[in-house]
């Protein structure tokens, strides 16, 4: 199995503000699922408790790609954040029919991925580094070699700079800037009030800024 | 909380002055566009007349459009081609796993007991020896029955505790 170096699972992009919007994980925003696809999420848990697995698969499906970023996140590898995320998926199956269907989907699997990336990062100590890693890049916009070399190395202090981060402030900037939730959704999500969120933001950019230095912020 | 004017704004008499030492996170807030009507206009009536804080904007944007430019990378096409054998591999071993242990707590619990009732009723083995044997399949027994309670006493009580059924 490839296995990602840390510095790696942060891509830059030309540090182009234009293109922030669509630096999201997967092509669909969980901020607009929030609040468009609660209805999907019912009928498929719907589907799924009346027997039929494949109303579980098309949950998966809608939600794989965000529950990995957040697992990725968290324990820091590919490796890691894959075995995370099929432990808490096999959670999410043993546990769906006590969820309660008037509450959105999001949250609890938050919750459970969460847990899951945590354990699987406390459980398992791997070593980092040791299998060849490749470049990643979107085939557009190639950057000038100089560029890339800046690039990289930002994105290399950017991530020890957010491994630094308490997790608490961590999971907040992950979810705002990596997830692109707002702050009631990542309230909603961590249980915690928006001042809360807000604060541990804020916190989490004063130090990533110190981290970083302002020489590399420009 | 009164509004009188169109935009939900508090007149600013109303209003109290923001304070970067108490409400310092409002300035990532209001970068981040997360602040209601009459919170911008206490930050924006700061910031006009005072250029420490709007340099600490400056700062907050700068930051932000530097970790907007990054994301965290997905995981390569095979993976998710091979997501679902592998949820449903785990899956398999998770029961296989549980049959196993199943399986050999039964009869290796019925093998014991069958040993350590032959050994005992053998009357030529000295009294301390029997005891000795007693103790270990106490300890056994002991042990195992501490694991299972463990085991139930963690699924029941910790990791997904605080998640919300």
């Amino acid at each position: 199995m490839r296995c990602l170096r840390p510095s790696d699972l942060l891509m830059s992009d030309n540090f182009s503000p234009n293109k922030a919007a669509s630096l999201r994980v997967g092509s669909t925003s969980p901020s607009r699922r929030l609040g468009d696809g609660h209805q999907a999420d019912i009928r498929d848990i719907e589907r799924f408790l009346s027997g039929d697995i494949g109303g579980f698969e098309a949950l998966v499906e809608r939600y794989r790609r965000q529950a990995y970023a957040i697992a990725l996140g968290l324990t820091g590898n590919h490796d890691d954040a894959m075995d995370a995320l099929q432990k808490a998926f096999l959670r999410v199956h043993r546990a769906l029919p006590r969820f309660h269907r008037e509450l959105p989907f999001f949250p609890w699997l938050y919750r459970i991925v969460r847990n899951a990336a945590l354990n699987q990062k406390r459980d398992e100590k791997r070593h980092r580094g040791e299998i060849p890693l490749e470049w990643v890049r979107k085939p557009d916009g190639q950057p000038s070699p100089l560029e890339q070399t800046v690039a990289g190395d930002l994105r290399e202090r950017l991530w020890i700079c957010l491994e630094e981060l308490p997790l608490e402030q961590r999971e907040v900037f992950m979810l705002y800037h990596f997830q692109g939730l707002k702050y009631r959704q990542i309230a909603a999500a961590l249980n915690v009030p928006i001042g809360t969120v807000m604060s541990r933001l804020h916190a989490a950019r004063l130090q990533l800024r110190r981290c970083l230095g302002e020489e590399a912020l420009g | 909380m009164k509004n009188d004017s169109r935009d939900g704004r508090r007149p600013n008499s109303e209003r109290l002055p923001f304070d970067p030492a108490r409400e310092a996170p409002l300035l990532s807030a209001y970068v981040d566009g997360e602040l209601d009507a009459d919170q911008v206009a206490r930050v924006e009536a700061h910031l006009a007349s005072h250029p420490e804080t709007r340099h600490e904007v400056s700062r907050l944007r700068r930051l932000k459009e530097v970790t907007g430019a990054m994301k965290l990378l997905d995981a390569p096409d095979e993976e998710w081609e091979t997501f679902w054998n592998n949820i449903y591999n785990r899956a398999e071993r998770s029961l296989g796993w549980f049959a196993l242990t199943l399986g050999a707590v039964l009869v290796g619990g019925y093998g014991l007991y069958l040993a350590v009732a032959s050994l005992l009723s053998t009357s030529e083995l000295p009294w301390f020896v029997k005891g000795g044997i007693f103790a270990l399949c106490f300890g056994v027994f002991l042990l195992l029955v501490s694991l299972i309670r463990e085991r139930i006493y963690v699924r029941k009580r910790t990791r997904y505790d605080e998640i919300k059924r």
